[in-house]
């Protein structure tokens, strides 16, 4: 008994030494180097939320022992002891950076190299004062042309590294015939009382999750080009906006952007939910209209068009001509006023012109405050996210001036995007790492207009960005997580789906 | 001391008879095993190696995990890397075929005198793997040529170490149902075989109530693993999937002949499991035992051509690979001859309009490109590869990998190509997955390093950069090859293959009205030799044309003579006997195609020049 309590008093002292043993010590004799050190990702002079996950990097340097001080004006410093994968601890990494709000943080990466210590250039990144939207949500899937296997739309806890699947397409069960596709996932108003995706090919439709229940319509009307397309949730009335797009896919024979898509035509119309029922916004052969979004206020609703070709009588020859003058088509911004109470829209206005900008306009989502709209420019044609000439750009809709997010571009496409509920934040793709496989960006966007040198969304390890072969489309942000369950989604996708209402 | 004297004499003691016959058996088993796989499908073992992945990477292991029967798959697919080296991926299974073979024996199925039948179970087993001829290249089940084995190899040990469980009863067979039901989550249908295996041995012992409790438990067990994995485990997987994985039932993913083979493996075990106890009481005569092997092995062997098919047309794109044209054409006449591929090697050679009909049938379909799912046949790779048109070879080569799940042959393909395309980024991670391969390590890091220094990479890639068009061309493959390799040559004059290639393409498509306005880059480059196909079309057109005149020196005078000879057979002969009747003097000209054969337009009507 005696020595039994003798382990009992022991088993403290014990755990203590092995505590202090393990404690990082900081170290204080190095000489400084020149050159900057090589981090992926690149998060150097970035601007970070105050509730984002750590920004765990990779050391791109030769060392013996590597060690790394993160620090700010206030708090305990983090100190790791690290292989080339620096993993930073996720609470320590909360408390610093939530007690350092509008203050920078700094990284000191040490290296050992024949006995001695040595410190890179201090890395400076700036703690904004607004959080982002807590949950991204994207699919994954290889950026393909024709083909895909397994895919799905994943949801990201960005506060840490959780990510877990709303669907993916392996509920068709049978992985040896062709699965699913789905796509176009779009959430009301940044919450997620109201979500939709669409499931292509096999028992295809659109999924509506309206506040508990669910539903799954064919969006193919025999009047339309297509079933629904790009997504527009109203911001408060239970209606969605979509294109209705006719979709054709050709390859370059020597053009590194070796895919072009093109709508041969396109259209947009409403769907009301509750009564199933869509109605037709524009239905003309001569412009091209797509890419539909809402005003905060939903009083607007925002959108892309494009002079078409003359009809022709013959489709193919349509087609042939779309490709020979593929470079021609060029789509500008507009915008038509809609009456919330009648559900009926007025005029067309044009809010930017090609001319003004030599480029081809995508993807245009308005600020959450209304005063800012964001689009994807590119140099001709609708599929903005393989042209590498593709950037962010914004118009003050107060001033109609025109800039582009120059701290956030890349020489790569950067492409579909999403503001946060509060406006500060823009996630968006972008395929700057490799030219192919896209990936999660995010830049502040302050109150002045201007945005800030964008950072890869941060991973538990970050090689992942290189061994992951799927890219990640559709950046959404929301403030909540979806309410759905990923078996009963699974259920309602295996259904049929139900008819429109004429 | 008693010791010492009993030491030497073990040492010394002869073999008994009978465990003589047991190791020579073995011993002659995986000789054969080995031999048959080594000389007849080398170079299939090795493109099964090439079609599968296995990294050294946490990562690869727990994307295995997530999934039902994800374990075995993993296994399948470390295995299955080996067969890159043929003389040791063979040895592998023939080992792991005998291991299966002896805990086959140790299940006591069989009478002790006959356990040459326990080695029918894993002959059927190789005549599965080693005969999935085209489906091959269907590499949704990447790592099957293992997977399977190690399937059954789970399957029978359990059997076998449960069955040495003393003495029997409830907790017996508790234990029992909870090995199947790991093995339901490691193997999928595999553990549900188990089961079925283990529910007709209670079905053949013990008395009316021991069975029933044992049959409770097994199907207890059975409900509880399927829906502890379906809650639990595997939280975003179908149901089915879990009882499904590993589960083939489809003739056009395997081929049929592998299917029969593993059905009727799974009927023999299960038959023997249920009829064991009066099997055990028979003793086969042993020469019967041997005849019976043979007639399997034969089966194996002989029944099964798809294998050897298999074998030729990837020993073919391994030649095509290294680029040792002479050797392919050599092959060229073996059954599964790759006509694609000879068509390649044709070009290089510059006799593409000499040859074209001189290796394969006139009427056949799919001469310079395959069809159908022409977007997914790794043959067309390497065709485009060879034009230089490497952004197609490209977008090609990843609609493969997406469809098939990653390999090492996409990684490797798609690694080289963005090297070419000069895309390093890109290259670089691709290059870097395989890098993590064991035996392409090696390969992969000196095309690293390479990567980061560009002059030493334009050197090495100069020669073929230079077949890459020089202006670009904007069109949908998918609605055929023939005319993008017409529109080609209009892109790509430095190929020496582009004006062949688009040639031959317009004599498939029978468009010999356009021949002539191709006359003059074809004097050009070939002087006054016309090539004999082109001769032989253009005779067709002044024959069939009476306004058209042929200008002199084009065709010779002996090619209008044969001309002659045979519009005057096939207008005496019409119908489908003419076909036959001119089959052998005519089956190598164009004539004889042209008449023949049934094309489509090809057109492409996205075509278009982009001039960059």
């Amino acid at each position: 008994m005696k020595s039994f309590m003798k382990y009992i008093l022991c088993a403290p002292l014990l755990s203590l030494f092995l505590l202090t043993s393990c404690e990082v010590k900081e170290i204080k004799a190095y000489d400084v180097l020149k050159d900057p050190v090589q981090i992926f990702p690149d998060y150097t002079a970035i601007t970070l939320p105050p509730n984002i996950a750590p920004i765990n990097f990779s050391i791109e340097a030769e060392g013996e022992q590597f060690q790394v001080k993160i620090s700010a004006s206030k708090g305990h410093p983090i100190l790791l002891k690290t292989n080339k994968e620096v993993q930073i601890p996720i609470k320590k990494w909360k408390a610093l950076i939530s007690q350092n709000l509008n203050d920078t943080l700094h990284i000191e990466v040490f290296v050992r190299r024949e006995s001695k210590w040595y410190r890179y250039p201090v890395i400076s990144n700036f703690i904004a004062p607004d959080s982002i939207d807590r949950y991204l949500t994207y699919r994954l899937i290889e950026p393909g042309y024709r083909y895909w296997r397994e895919m799905g739309i994943f949801q990201r806890n960005l506060e840490s590294f959780d990510e877990q699947p709303i669907l993916t397409n392996r509920f068709s069960s049978d992985e040896y015939k062709s699965t699913q596709c789905m796509n176009c996932h779009s959430f009301q108003n940044y919450g997620t009382d109201r979500f939709l995706f669409h499931l292509r090919t096999g028992k295809g439709g659109t999924v509506f999750y309206d506040k508990g229940t669910y539903r799954k319509i064919n969006m193919r009307q025999d009047s339309a080009l297509s079933a629904a397309v790009y997504p527009a949730w109203h911001p408060s009335l239970n209606l969605v906006a979509f294109s209705t797009n006719k979709t054709s896919q050709a390859f370059h024979m020597y053009n590194p952007q070796k895919v072009e898509v093109l709508d041969t035509y396109s259209d947009l119309v409403l769907f009301d939910v509750e009564k199933k029922k869509l109605t037709p916004i524009f239905r003309t052969d001569s412009i091209l209209e797509t890419f539909p979004t809402w005003s905060p206020d939903g009083k607007w609703l925002y959108y892309c068009a494009a002079s078409n070709l003359p009809s022709y009588t013959d489709k193919a020859t349509h087609t042939a001509e779309m490709y020979k003058n593929y470079t021609e088509v060029r789509y500008h911004l507009l915008r038509i006023p809609f009456d919330q109470d009648t559900h009926t829209f007025g005029a067309p206005d044009t809010i930017v012109r090609i001319h003004n900008t030599k480029a081809s306009l995508s993807f245009p989502r308005v600020s959450p405050d209304g005063r800012y709209l964001l689009f994807t420019a590119s140099a001709y044609g609708t599929f903005s996210i393989w042209h590498k000439s593709s950037e962010l750009y914004v118009v003050d809709l107060q001033t109609m001036q025109m800039s582009a997010l120059k701290a956030a571009n890349s020489k790569e496409a950067d492409s579909y995007h999403s503001w946060s509920s509060n406006g500060r934040w823009i996630a968006f793709s972008s395929r700057r790492l490799d030219g192919q496989y896209t990936r999660t960006f995010i830049t502040y966007f302050n109150k002045a207009g201007i945005a800030s040198k964008a950072f890869l969304l941060p991973q538990k390890s970050p090689t992942i960005n290189q061994t992951l072969y799927k890219a990640f489309n559709v950046p959404e942000l929301s403030r909540e997580a979806v309410k759905t369950t990923y078996r009963e989604l699974e259920r309602v996708a295996a259904q049929e789906a139900e008819p429109l209402k004429k | 001391m008693d010791r010492q004297h009993k030491k030497p004499d073990a040492a010394i003691h002869p073999l008994q008879p009978k465990k003589k016959r047991s190791a020579l058996t073995a011993v002659l088993f995986v000789t054969v095993c080995t031999l048959y796989l080594i000389l007849f499908r080398s170079s299939y073992l090795q493109m099964t190696a090439q079609l599968s992945l296995f990294l050294n990477e946490r990562s690869f292991f727990e994307s295995y995990l997530q999934r039902p029967g994800g374990l075995l798959h993993y296994g399948g697919q470390f295995f299955s890397q080996f067969l890159l080296i043929p003389w040791l991926g063979a040895l592998l299974c023939a080992l792991l075929l005998l291991t299966l073979a002896i805990l086959v024996r140790t299940m006591h199925l069989f009478h002790s005198k006959n356990e040459l039948l326990s080695y029918i179970p894993p002959l059927l087993l190789l005549g599965s793997v080693s005969n999935m001829g085209e489906m091959l290249y269907v590499n949704v089940n990447g790592g099957y040529f293992f997977s399977t084995i190690l399937g059954w190899i789970l399957v029978a040990a359990l059997y076998s170490l449960t069955s040495r469980f003393k003495p029997k009863g409830i907790g017996c067979e508790m234990l029992s149902a909870i090995g199947a039901g790991l093995l339901l989550w490691v193997g999928g249908i595999y553990g549900i075989i188990a089961f079925l295996f283990l529910i007709f041995r209670v079905v053949r012992q013990g008395d009316a109530t021991d069975r029933i409790y044992s049959l409770s438990v097994y199907l207890i067990s059975l409900a509880v693993f399927l829906f502890a994995g379906y809650l639990f485990l595997y939280p975003n997987a179908p149901f089915s999937s879990l009882w499904m994985a590993h589960l083939k039932q489809y003739p056009f993913l395997l081929g049929k002949f592998p299917l029969i083979f593993e059905w009727s493996l799974t009927a023999y075990m299960a038959l023997a499991v249920l009829l064991s106890s009066r099997l055990s009481r028979v003793a086969l005569p042993h020469r019967l035992g041997y005849v019976l092997l043979a007639i399997v092995f034969l089966a194996v062997g002989v029944v099964s051509r798809q294998g050897q098919t298999a074998n030729t047309r990837c020993r073919m794109l391994q030649l095509a690979e290294n680029e040792e044209w002479a050797k392919l054409l050599s092959d060229a006449n073996r059954p599964g001859a790759s006509i694609p591929l000879i068509a390649v090697a044709l070009a290089k050679e510059n006799r593409l309009l000499n040859n074209l009909f001189g290796y394969v049938q006139p009427t056949s379909k799919n001469i310079l490109f395959e069809t159908p799912n022409e977007q997914l046949s790794i043959v067309n790779i390497q065709v485009l590869r060879n034009l230089g048109l490497y952004y197609y070879a490209y977008n090609l080569a990843y609609e493969n990998m997406v469809f098939r799940a990653p390999s090492i042959s996409s990684f490797h393909q798609l690694g080289e190509l963005s090297l070419i395309n000069n895309e390093t980024e890109l290259a670089k991670k691709y290059l870097t997955t395989l890098s993590h391969a064991w035996l392409w390590k090696k390969e992969a890091t000196s095309w690293l390093q390479l990567a980061d220094s560009p002059a030493l990479l334009d050197t090495k890639l100069s020669s073929l950069r230079q077949l890459q068009p020089r202006n670009n061309y904007i069109g949908s493959f998918y609605s055929g090859f023939e005319s993008m390799v017409i529109y080609n040559y209009a892109v790509s004059q430095r190929n020496p293959m582009s004006l062949q290639y688009a040639v031959a393409a317009l004599l498939l498509q029978k468009r010999i009205q356009e021949l002539p306005n191709w006359m003059q880059s074809i004097q050009e480059t070939y002087h006054q030799s016309i090539p004999l196909h082109v001769q032989e079309a253009l005779a067709l057109k002044a024959g069939l044309d009476p306004a058209y005149v042929l200008p002199d020196g084009w065709v010779d005078a002996r090619v209008n003579r044969e001309l002659q000879e045979f519009l005057t057979l096939y207008t005496s002969a019409k119908g489908p006997e003419a076909a036959m009747i001119l089959t052998k003097q005519y089956n190598q000209t164009y004539w004889y195609y042209y008449m023949f054969a049934s094309v489509s337009s090809g057109k492409d009507e996205n075509a278009s020049y982009d001039q960059r």
